[in-house]
Order: C-alpha cells, then structure tokens, then sequence
C-alpha cells in the first residue's frame, strides 16, 4: 500500500445519494481476476448514457477528490468498485456517510474516505460545485477549500497504516500465535465435524 | 452480565489489541465463490502465504455459471477462466469445491447450511453481501471483500471493530398470507438503505419464533439492505431440528444442548431497539430501483417524495397514483439466496398446480442447489413447473445478477423473488419488482402483478 499524506486536488462531484457497488461497476465486469485495469469501467451506465457526466468530462480526468452523497457503495460487497475508482485515480472520496463493507474495502486498499457532518459535507460540496481546490491533509485529518477548513474523524489505527503505507494483512500476521492459540481453544469448543462430502 | 448473542459471539472469538485499535476476530468458517476470491489467492501467492486452515474452508461456483441443460458450455472466455482459476486454487491450496454435477454445488448460502456447515455461536464469512444469510442459525456471519479475505484465509482472522447492535423485535403474528420476505421488505421500507449501518440486527419476537428455518434464511438474507453487516436470530429448538443429521452438523445432544447456550439472554442490553408488531403487515413488492421503494401489493404506486424517487419512477416506468396490481410483468423470476431453497419451491408449486402461466410471461425457476433440484425432482415440483409452462432450469446465481446468459431483456418487467431491484440488475434496461415467492407464482399466472390475498 502506498502513504498518503496529502491530497491536493480540484474535485469531481456526484452529489447523488445511496450510489451503489452495482452503479459504481457493474456485474458484467466482475469476471476479471485482476485488480487493475477495472478504472476504464468506472460507473460505466452513467457514462455511457449521460454525456454530462462528470467522469466522461475530460477536464475532469487528473483529479483525485470525489464529492458524493450520503451511504455511498450500498449493496453489494465487490472489492471491484473501490479497485474501479482507486484504478481511475481517486484518492479520496467525501460524502457525509458510506456502507460498511465498502468502507472496509476502501481501508484495506488505501482509499480514504472523509465522512463530514451534513452541514460542513454542504459547504464542502458548494466548494466542489464552485470547481475550488480542495486540500486535504490525513495526519492533522483536515480538509480545506479557499479559506475554509473542516476536520474529519478518522480511526486512529487505520490513520497510522496510510501515513505509513502499511497494511492489515502485515499487521494479522504479527499476531499470528495468538490467532493460533485461540483458534486451539475453539476447536475445543466447537462442533464442526469433518464428514466428508467432497 | 447479561449478554446478547453477539456479546457472546464477540467475546469468545475476539482478541482485543491496543486501545482505539481494531480487535483481531477468528474466523470459524469461510466460504467462496469464483467472483470475488481469485485477487485473494493472488494476493497469498505475491506473499508467499498459504491458506491457514482450509479445512476450515468451503467453495462452489454460482456466479456465473449457466442454468441451462448444458451448462458445462460456458460462452464467456473470462467467466470460464474465473472459474478455472478458482478451482486451481482449491487444488493447490486443498480447499474442498463443489464443482457442477458433485452433488453439492450450489448458491454458496443455499449449499452451506444444507450440508450443516452453518452452526450457532460461529464466526463465518465470505466474499459475498449476503453472507447474513447464515445468520439465521445464530452465527456471526458477514460479507467481506477480497482483500479481507486474502487475510482469512492467510490468518484466520480479520481486524474489526466490535459493531453494535440493534435489536428488531417483531411482535404478534405475521398473518397467513405474508411471507418472510414481505417482512424483510417492510421493515427495509421502514429504516430505508442505509437504516442499519454500522450495526448487527439480531431478530427477535414471536413472530421469529414461529418462522422456519428457510424463512428465517429469507429474512436474515436481506438485513445487508438496510444497510446492516449481519442479521441473525438467537438458536432455539427450530434451529436445532433443522441441523439434525445433516452431514456436516455432529449428532450428538450435548452439542445441541451446548448450541442454545448461544442464544442472547433475557433482558440483555442493545445499542438501539425498534419493535413492530406485525399483526396486520401485507405481502410487499418494490416499485422503485432500491428494496426500500416498496409498499403492500393492494396499494398504489406513491407519489415521489425525493428527486431519487423521481428518478427511479422514471426508470421502472411508472406513475404514481398507479393500482401496483394494474401493473403488467413480461418475465418472473424464483431463485436466489433470498428464495431458492426447498421451501420456496413448494409454495410456488402448490400455487402453480393446475394452472398456467401467463402467455405473456416468461417463468425462470431456478434451485438455489443440486440438492434442492434434485429434492424438487423427487417431489414431482418439476412436473408441476412444466405442466404450468415454466422453464424449471440447473443451479446458480442466474437472474438475480445475471452474470451468466439468463439475462431480462432490455426494458421487459420482471417479478422476482430476489433480493435487489437496482438499475440494471437483471440485465440492461431490465425493470425488477421484488417480491416473495407467492405473489411472484401468482403474478406469473395473472400476468400482472397480483399477490396471495383474494381481492
Ligand atoms: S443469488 Fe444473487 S445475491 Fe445471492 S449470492 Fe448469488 S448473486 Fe449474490
């Protein structure tokens, strides 16, 4: 995984509300068994049907912020939507909330997402429609636009691994004769039996 | 200290790490599909990691596979290298796979708990948002994406903070001619998509109590569409003779006995409570492009409240203020995860015997698993499915997201027992109406829309 320290970046906005994994891509390219090369599908209906949209804007193309609605990446739990957007070259996405499987995704990818309160997300996005700079800097956990300036929470564990560019599955793997010891104990306890139906 | 089922569940299977740290949580079981594992297992491979416990591990292929008579013929290159690929894997990695034709292949949420491998007081996951399926039977079960996986199935754990919890409490009865799915649908309808993030939603109340065990699979299926990580209901004795011989379930009373120690302790504390009493609840069909527009099958399409209802009226093609039974269905669709199982079959052949479908209508029906195909041959249900004119097909995912060729053509209207109406769902340009296994059967016969209760 790859730090991040600094996003700086004019952004793109979607302001639209409960955008799911589905929009973001949809099932037709999940028969990839690669990671990359997914970005080119980025909310794929959209573009294709929308000549407005604000993905298939070329003056859009170098940015990394996106700006969008509240409980965004519902449904379905594909890794491919944060791989599509993060393959396209977003860094951050803002929105005053996110589903829970796609939040983890976008943690264990380095995707940061900035949940705002509603009326500082407002502000942000009026800044976003106004096409300003947005400026965001994970260690002090702020984003800017012009002369405002707004702080974000961010889980403080998850915080050191994208200063660091560190990842979870390094971390698990430290702890492995722990997670050995207790797996020894549940199976102690448990009941799965072993008949064969393969 | 009172705790509730997933307190219990927690606190068994979680190692606490430094404070504001994630705790590391074991993981009893993992199941896989060919979607979503392939970038996990390249993953291990780029680490020079193997999988930690695969017995521990169970895969099928269900995506994309076809549902037709010669389903070994796959049209698509990349959906056969999918599935290639994830085959390979279990061999080298020594997973178990229930490959087409093994007996066993299947949806992996209809497979699991039909072979026993579904058991209270477990942690189980899978690449898949509808892993809460399997917490029907009191396990601690959601879905997580490829990259967590990859550390399941390297580790057997994953980081995770503790959720909290939100007990639904269904009180009264739900009445004779609503299914589980009409009350998953409702009370999707009540939180909306996004009601129940960031939380567990253990199911509870009489009206639980009564549900079978695929019914209670059909509710905790969809909690993921309000938003939910997991649903699950405490185990009781349904649960425990639902598991009785089945292969993978040990036979023995102590386990069993052991098993209902799971379930939450009276009184115990939630993080948020919400109770219904669901005494008077009607069958539920969607109208929009999301499982939370929905409303009763004898009401009319609402007025848009929003600019997304708008725009979801504009999609499905219809107005407010429209009679939803007025509305006009090209295709019906029963299968999936929410309602492919045994008993879903048997309520749509009891609705469909001595009667036709529609000439209008094209009828999917699709087993959730080899087992519940072959069980529905045994029973004589595909002779009801022909004799009506549905097409009784093989095994899979198929219209629920058409990743394979069973696809709703551009613009047709289809009813279906699944669980998301999305855009473009079930094909391009395709509408969908969700809906329970009894107004699908009986909507496939009227041509429109039309539910279980007599006018
Ligand atoms: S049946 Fe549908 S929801 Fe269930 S696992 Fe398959 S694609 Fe997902």
């Amino acid at each position: 995984m790859k730090a991040l320290q600094t996003i700086n970046s004019q952004p793109i906005v979607w302001a639209q509300q409960d955008i799911d994994t589905d929009v973001i891509i949809p099932a037709q390219f999940l028969t990839t068994t690669e990671r990359s090369g997914l970005g080119q599908h980025l909310f794929h209906r959209m573009c294709q049907s929308d000549a407005e949209f604000p993905f298939t804007q070329t003056h859009n193309r170098d940015r990394t912020v996106f700006i969008t609605g509240d409980n965004f990446g519902c449904g379905s739990s594909r890794e491919h939507a944060v791989w599509a957007l993060m393959d396209w070259g977003i860094q951050a996405v803002i929105a005053p909330g996110f589903a829970d499987i796609f939040s983890n995704n976008a943690r264990k990818n380095g995707l940061l997402l900035i949940t705002l309160p509603e009326p500082d997300w407002q502000q942000v996005l009026e800044a976003g429609l106004n096409d300003e700079h947005i400026a965001i800097d994970v260690k002090q956990q702020r984003v800017s636009a012009g002369h405002l300036e707004w702080t974000f929470d961010l889980d403080p564990f998850f915080k050191s691994l994208l200063i660091n560019g560190q990842d979870e599955l390094a971390y698990l793997l430290q702890h492995q004769n722990e997670i050995q010891t207790l797996q020894q104990q549940l199976s102690r306890t448990q009941f799965l039996t072993n008949r064969s139906t393969t | 200290m009172k705790r509730n089922i997933v307190d219990k569940i927690w606190q068994q299977h979680a190692i606490p790490t430094a404070s504001g740290h994630p705790d590391i949580l074991a993981i009893d079981f993992t199941l896989l599909h060919e979607v979503t594992s392939a970038q996990a297992f390249a993953e291990l491979k780029e680490r020079q990691l193997t999988v930690n416990r695969p017995d521990r591990c169970l895969a099928t292929i269900d995506h994309s596979i076809p549902t037709r008579p010669d389903r070994h013929r796959v049209d698509d290159p990349k959906a056969i290298q999918q599935m290639q690929t994830l085959k390979r894997h279990c061999q080298e990695q020594g997973i178990p796979f229930h490959d087409i034709d093994s007996g066993h292949q299947g949806i992996v949420h209809v497979m699991g708990p039909e072979l026993g491998i579904t058991q209270p007081g477990m942690t189980l996951v899978c690449g898949d948002s509808h892993t809460a399926t399997h917490g029907a039977f009191g396990a601690l079960a959601f879905g997580i994406g490829t990259s967590t996986l990859s550390h399941v199935l390297a580790t057997g754990a994953l980081l995770m903070h503790k959720p909290k919890v939100m007990q639904v409490g269904f009180s009264g009865q739900l009445p004779a001619h609503c299914e589980a799915k009409d009350l998953i649908l409702r009370l999707i309808k009540e939180l909306g998509v996004g009601g129940a993030n960031g939380h567990v939603i253990e199911y509870t109340g009489s009206a639980i109590q009564s549900l079978s065990m695929e019914a209670r699979m059909t509710l905790c299926n969809m909690s993921i569409e309000c938003g939910a990580m997991a649903g699950l209901i405490s185990p009781d004795t349904t649960t425990l003779s639902y598991l009785k011989g089945r292969p993978h379930a040990p036979g023995d009373s102590e386990a069993c006995h052991q098993w209902l120690q799971w379930a939450s302790d009276a009184d115990c504390h939630y993080d948020r409570v919400l109770r219904f009493d669901v005494s008077d609840w009607q069958p539920m069909v969607t109208w929009g492009t999301n499982p939370a527009q929905a409303t009763a099958t004898h009401e009319w399409v609402p007025d848009a409240q929003h600019p997304s209802d708008q725009a979801a009226l504009t999609y499905t093609q219809l107005k407010p203020q429209q009679a939803i039974q007025d509305i006009t269905i090209d295709w019906a669709f029963v299968g999936s995860c929410t309602n492919g199982r045994i008993e879903d079959l048997r309520t749509v052949a009891s609705i469909l015997q001595n009667q036709r479908v529609a000439g209008h209508v094209t009828m999917y029906i699709v087993p959730g698993s080899e087992q519940v195909h072959r069980q529905a041959v045994a029973e004589g249900l595909d002779q009801v499915f022909r004799n009506a004119g549905a097409d009784f097909r093989l095994p899979g995912c198929s219209m629920c997201l058409a990743m394979n060729d069973d696809v709703v053509p551009a613009g047709a209207r289809c009813i279906s027992t699944t669980n998301r109406n999305f855009i473009g769902r079930q094909g391009t340009g395709s509408i969908t109406h969700l809906a329970s296994p009894t107004t699908v059967a009986h909507s496939a016969i009227a041509g429109h829309i039309k539910s279980g209760v007599n006018p």
